[in-house]
């Protein structure tokens, strides 16, 4: 039960999100209570991104994750299965693993001592005969897993709900989408690694903000990232107006708001007019090894999808990941006005070293807290959630009303809502299925989605 | 480095002292958002670092700090990029530092570690006060190392700088201030 | 099950006995050690956690079934180098 500020005993949580109208009382980005319910109700029950299986190559191999706002391991066993495991010894609670990615053959807690094989079992706790008498039944006490695992063309997904779909259902018509985020640029499936380490960086802002925001508001571009162009950061240098994305391929294509509002997925995506893979365009001015090496991977993918129709959608997927672009980019709750973020970034994982180096640095000068496009997407992110805290502010709806009303489905995109590329209607989807998690009892009324 | 003599006692208290008002010099630039002076003492092959920190098991302090040649770092560029975010400073369009910040670097524990030719390398421990709009204030401390080359004409250059701050997990929002 | 007396710890094992609480994280691989209960075992991996490392009994005088099979020692357990 929710128990929200006196003001809003009289509204009940559907009273505080009208997505169909767009209006979003700012209560669900700031209440403690509204908040502590989301890590129960969507962190607790929904899919979420873990890491990469190029991060845990080998057998004992191990990285520290987060799931919500808990601390987790997704560890290669001895066997070399995966495992994702909360971080903390079942015995008083200490985390049995405090460093951020390695290999271990063993997780010890350094509280007491008891200690975890790569698979979870629980193998040591000292003077195990002599003080427990050989009596504690070790094999209750290993480490808390996962309910559910999936291994998503190497990308690991989890979740601790057993209830919950596979994570295929979860995803539903989003699965060829998110699989080509994962995608090698030649068109392979499973075709990236990710660089280490991870940036994670503190942002004091409500978790939605970003989580909802990035890749579902093309509205901000022109205004955030004015002042991006004269740095002319982009791959291209100086070329295309020194935009900070690359080139654009020549093809005629549309841009679109595209989601699936039932599941609140979707995010900026654009539909080519015609079959097949555009020419490529080169992009790589400073790098002249890199256009050399992507154009060959264009040709690959190009035969790949020869005669298909394709589109392109940055991976939003509900509730806290943005898939693709070279990058993941998770915004972890951490209380109801911090956002610990996390940005991994990929590249493929053939890719020659002058390749890999190049991707790696326009990523860092492109995103991030150091990133000259990023750096005022945080400012902004961050500013919102204190103006919308006072006691009158927080009378007020926020305004979602872009597009209302305009969306509509399309053959070449099936199971997809469109919308007009600049538009609300992605962070809609994304309200209407926060919605839904917030008050279904459990995955029964989840899944099938609602509605 | 022995001091056998007076002479190369004078002479070493001289660039300690002068490699120290550079990089006052430098602080004072930047504190005074003098961007593009700034941006000029940097040399046009400069490498400027600032790797990720790792929590990493005793023993395995070499992974520690992030990798310039294969890894990810909070800044890993060169002279054009550094000047790219001049330029975008300088629009007065860059939300993340418009108000300006105000900004306070200090500079202590300066360390003459070789001489070499032309080049000095030179450690250091910053700490950069960062204060904005009403009471946002965020602290970066840490150390550097920089290699500082002499130009016969236009003087000190920074031809490489390393910036190893002291954060695992980056507890600013933002990172908008030059080190 | 019958409560075992923990023996009291053999001090003086050999010049190597630092202390009944050996900083086992270095223990290579090989390494024979004494355990407190009397058995001497030998390192057959090391996790270097400090905590616990993986023996393989040579000698068991508790019971000689065990030599040859595998376990882990934790630190306090190890009394010195054989």
């Amino acid at each position: 039960m929710v128990h929200i500020s006196r003001s809003r005993q009289d509204r009940s949580l559907r009273d505080l999100v009208d997505w169909e109208q767009g209006h979003v009382s700012r209560e669900i980005y700031v209440n403690e209570d509204i908040y502590q319910q989301e890590l129960e109700q969507i962190f607790g029950r929904a899919w979420l991104f873990v890491g990469h299986e190029s991060q845990v190559p080998n057998p004992g191999d191990f990285f520290q994750s987060r799931m919500g706002e808990e601390s987790v391991l997704l560890v290669r066993d001895r066997k070399g299965e995966l495992h994702v495991f909360l971080n903390t010894c079942r015995h008083r609670g200490m985390k049995v693993c405090r460093y951020d990615e390695g290999n271990s053959l063993l997780f010890t807690c350094p509280f007491h001592g008891w200690s975890y094989d790569t698979d979870g079992r629980l193998v040591g706790v000292p003077n195990f005969q002599t003080a427990y008498r050989g009596e504690l039944d070790k094999s209750a006490w290993g480490l808390h897993e996962v309910a559910q695992m999936s291994n998503f063309y190497g990308s690991i997904w989890a979740t601790w709900d057993p209830k919950a779909p596979s994570f295929e259902d979860f995803l539903g018509a989003f699965v060829p989408s998110l699989r080509r985020s994962f995608e090698g640029s030649d068109g392979g499936d499973n075709g990236l690694e990710f660089f280490s380490p991870v940036q994670k960086w503190r942002l004091p802002t409500n978790w939605k903000f970003p989580g909802f925001s990035f890749a579902g508001d093309h509205a901000h571009g022109a205004m955030t990232h004015r002042s991006t162009t004269v740095a002319a950061f982009g791959p291209q240098g100086e070329l295309a107006g020194g935009d900070r994305h690359g080139v654009p391929s020549r093809w005629a294509s549309t841009e679109y708001e595209m989601s699936i509002p039932a599941l609140g997925h979707g995010g900026h995506g654009r539909i080519y007019e015609q079959p097949g893979v555009g020419p490529y365009v080169e992009t790589w001015q400073t790098v002249l090894q890199a256009d050399d090496y992507y154009h060959e991977m264009r040709d690959k993918k190009a035969e790949k999808y020869a005669g298909q129709y394709l589109h392109g959608v940055s991976g939003c997927v509900f509730p806290n990941v943005i898939c693709g672009g070279s990058r993941i980019l998770l915004w972890h709750p951490h209380g109801v006005g911090v956002t610990e973020s996390w940005r991994f970034y990929t590249v493929d994982k053939g890719a020659p070293k002058p390749v890999k180096d190049a991707q790696r640095r326009y990523m860092m000068r492109y995103c991030g807290p150091g990133g000259m496009t990023e750096s005022d997407d945080m400012e902004n992110w961050n500013y919102a959630y204190p103006a919308s805290l006072g006691t009158v502010a927080r009378r007020l709806d926020y305004n979602f009303q872009n597009g209302v009303g305009h969306a509509y489905a399309d053959d070449r995109v099936p199971g997809f809502t469109l919308n007009y590329r600049i538009g609300e209607e992605n962070q809609r989807s994304r309200l209407r299925r926060w919605l839904d998690f917030m008050e279904a009892g459990s995955w029964d009324e989840l899944s099938p989605a609602k509605r | 480095m022995a001091i056998d003599t007076t002479q190369q006692a004078i002479e070493r208290l001289l660039l300690e002292r002068e490699i120290e008002q550079f990089l006052y010099h430098e602080a004072e630039l930047l504190d005074e958002r003098r961007f593009s002076e700034w941006i000029d003492l940097i040399a046009d092959d400069v490498h400027y670092h600032m790797p990720i920190r790792r929590n990493v098991k005793f023993g395995e302090q070499a992974r520690e700090n992030s990798d310039a040649d294969s890894e990810i770092s909070w800044f890993d560029e060169g002279k054009a990029t550094l000047a790219g975010r001049v330029r975008q400073i300088n629009t007065g369009l860059h939300w993340a530092e418009e108000p300006p910040s105000r900004v306070c670097h200090v500079v202590s524990n300066v360390q003459i570690l070789d001489v070499h030719g032309d080049e000095v390398k030179v450690k250091s421990r910053f700490l950069v006060y960062r204060n904005r709009l009403q009471d946002e204030v965020d602290l970066f401390v840490g150390k550097r190392e920089d290699i500082l080359r002499r130009d016969p004409i236009t003087g000190w250059k920074v031809a490489k700088r390393t910036i190893v701050l002291d954060q695992n997990v980056l507890l600013a929002k933002n990172i908008t201030v030059f080190f | 099950m019958a409560e075992r007396r923990n023996p009291p710890p053999s001090r003086a094992v050999d010049q190597f006995s630092i202390t009944d609480s050996m900083m086992i994280q270095d223990f290579p691989e090989g390494t024979k050690i004494r355990l407190r209960a009397g058995g001497v075992a030998e390192v057959i991996g090391n996790p270097r956690d400090g905590a616990w490392i993986f023996i393989r009994y040579l000698e068991h005088p508790e019971d000689p079934s065990k030599i040859g099979s595998e376990d882990l020692a934790f630190c306090t357990d190890v009394v010195g180098l054989v």
